[in-house]
């Protein structure tokens, strides 16, 4: 009897792999740096960038200020004086909860997941660190310009490779870091209202809660 | 003037021509120098075992996409500087998953990937087998009766 129900089972199974099959994205794989500490980086600012100083002194001065919120300023005064601040080292953001946001200026879906951000930036007090990928710093910066500039900091990956250590491999791409320097969750692609609200934000306040529980 | 020289001349142009069309695809990478062939073998062998994230039914080697190039540089460079294969594969997988390799590794994730297709036959082996022979037990025993009779008229001599 039960070896007559054996076909059934066979079937019933593999219709139930096949069925889930049918609503994942092929395009979107899970990265290996979940729950992995996140890989540290020193990085040029779009602002360096744009003053044609990349890495040129990325010395002490530098990273006093480069773990700092108010990167608000990044937008303004590139002219590669005392105000600019070259390089953003990634172990200064250690302790807090932030987001890591891959873009482009040539990337559409980038556009398209702005506004998300925007809410993102206006509802949490989470730094969004934007990691500029392969572009070029003058487009990158008309594009802050007409799409408006919510990053903590903006970095300029010009030749990729932060984002080869990060695995990008397509943009946009955002990753959730938490307190203790660990990737906890990565989203390819825009995201959209639904994913703001029913994935970020809530990862965001559990971790946030923790990292308040842990200060 | 020969008609071999102008035909030369023709051929010299059409050369000439089919060069500058190509030229601009090829300028999008640079040409890549090895020092030894060995490297070189090692290197065009290794792009075939890589999948493109970016278009995933392609390998490194055929991939057009500028993260294949990114990647196929940084195979480059560990090639030259004579890294093992196992290691190449580390760099890359740490970075995106086993998805990255057409032959995935035996590990726990992948194992049964590996053993379930010889599961799958063991199970149907097993199956196949104790159907045929609970076929042959159940047979229905033969009616001595009816074999008699059979037997009985085989026998009989033919009348005509």
């Amino acid at each position: 009897m039960l070896l007559k129900l054996l076909p059934l089972a066979v079937f019933a199974a593999l219709a139930g792999f096949l069925w889930k099959g049918l609503s994942l994205n092929p395009g979107e794989l899970p990265s290996p740096l979940i729950d992995r500490p996140a890989p540290v980086f020193s990085v040029a600012t779009l602002d360096a960038a744009l003053a044609g100083d990349v890495g040129a002194d990325s010395g002490t001065d530098v990273e006093a200020g480069a773990g700092d919120k108010d990167g608000d300023g990044t937008g303004t005064g590139a002219d590669g004086g005392t105000g600019v601040v070259a390089a953003f080292d990634s172990s200064h953001m250690e302790g807090q909860v932030w987001l890591l946001n891959v873009w482009a200026s040539w990337c559409g879906p980038c556009a398209q997941e702005h506004p998300q951000l925007v809410d993102l930036a206006a509802s949490r007090d989470v730094p969004i660190v934007g990691l500029n990928y392969k572009d070029d710093p003058n487009d990158a910066y008309a594009w802050l310009g007409r799409y408006g500039n919510i990053f903590s900091d903006v970095l300029s990956d010009v030749d990729g490779s932060v984002g080869l250590d990060w695995g990008v491999y397509g943009v946009p791409e955002t990753f959730v870091i938490d307190g203790d320097g660990r990737v906890r969750f990565k989203h390819v692609g825009p995201i959209l209202a639904e994913d703001l609200e029913n994935t970020i934000l809530p990862i965001l306040d559990e971790l946030s809660a923790v990292a308040g529980a842990g200060a | 003037m020969s008609g071999k020289v102008i035909g030369w001349a023709i051929g010299c142009m059409f050369a000439l021509l089919l060069t500058m069309a190509c030229s601009p695809l090829e300028a999008a990478e640079s040409v890549l120098v090895f020092e030894n062939p060995a490297d070189e073998a090692r290197y065009t062998a290794l792009l075939e075992e890589y999948r493109c994230l970016k278009c995933q039914n392609q390998s490194l080697a055929g991939s057009r996409a500028s993260l294949a190039q990114d990647l196929r540089r940084e195979i480059y460079d560990r090639v030259v500087a004579g890294e093992p294969k196992s290691a190449i594969d580390e760099y890359l997988v740490a970075r995106y998953g086993d998805f990255v390799l057409y032959r995935p590794r035996f590990t726990m994730a992948t194992a049964l990937l590996w053993i379930g297709p010889f599961v799958l036959l063991g199970i149907a082996l097993v199956a196949s087998v104790s159907i045929a022979r609970r076929s042959g037990r159940n047979a229905p025993e033969p009616d001595v009766d009816a074999l008699a009779e059979a037997r009985r008229l085989l026998d009989e001599p033919l009348e005509r």
